[in-house]
């Protein structure tokens, strides 16, 4: 039996999808915006409110917030505001490395998470190169990506 | 009977608003999650659409 494929209508099915995948996406980065605006003001406010009461935020410069995983807030240069060179991807590890001798396997987002509860606020930009180092640990052999958006320590 | 707000309880409220606002931050990064693999979704979809066009191009 013979199959004839419509070029044209494969490619109009094709482009139907990425619109409608486009208009999806334009929904999750609105409600992103959202929730990232909010979490930013609610936190700042629960900062100024504890500061206020003169109760000790949840992360000191003098008492580093240290998680169950044995990883540890970093110390920054003070000129530079940055940590030590490669102190954060040691920190990322360790904490990838801590999550997968818990579960069978693990999320980004919880990889943040940790960072985010060690650190006492995360920005766009760590949050960034968590997603870039995950990459870079796969091709170097340490994690291996199992089932959707998943990660295994292999190396 | 009015009651008098102790220092100990209002950090306990603040306790629970952290413990609210870290469900919301994990909701945000799920967010951040899905945008990624839509992201992806279009790209493939948008790579599939031309090398069908290529292929029809070729075929023509």
């Amino acid at each position: 039996m013979t199959k004839i494929i419509s070029f044209s209508e494969e490619i109009a099915n094709l482009e139907q999808a990425v619109q409608q995948h486009q208009q999806e996406l334009v929904e999750l980065e609105e409600r992103y915006q959202q929730f990232n605006i909010q979490t930013h003001d609610a936190r700042r406010a629960l900062e100024e409110l504890r500061t206020t009461l003169g109760i000790s935020p949840k992360t000191t410069r003098g008492r580093r917030a240290r998680a169950a995983y044995g990883a540890s807030a970093l110390e920054t240069n003070p000129d530079s505001g940055r940590p030590a060179r490669g102190a954060r991807r040691a920190q990322i590890e360790a904490i990838c490395r801590a999550l997968s001798a818990e579960q069978d396997s693990f999320r980004t987002a919880e990889v943040i998470e940790q960072i985010r509860h060690l650190e006492g606020d995360l920005s766009s930009s760590l949050r960034s190169y968590v997603y870039a180092l995950m990459t870079t640990l796969e091709t170097e052999g340490v994690l291996k990506k199992v089932g959707h958006g998943r990660w295994q320590v292999i190396g | 009977m009015s009651q008098k707000t102790t220092p100990s309880s209002l950090e306990e409220i603040i306790k629970s608003a952290e413990k609210k606002l870290l469900t919301l931050e994990r909701q945000r990064d799920n967010i951040a999650i899905s945008i990624k693999e839509k992201r992806a979704e279009i790209d493939k979809l948008t790579k599939a659409a031309e090398a069908f066009r290529e292929l029809e191009n070729s075929l023509s």
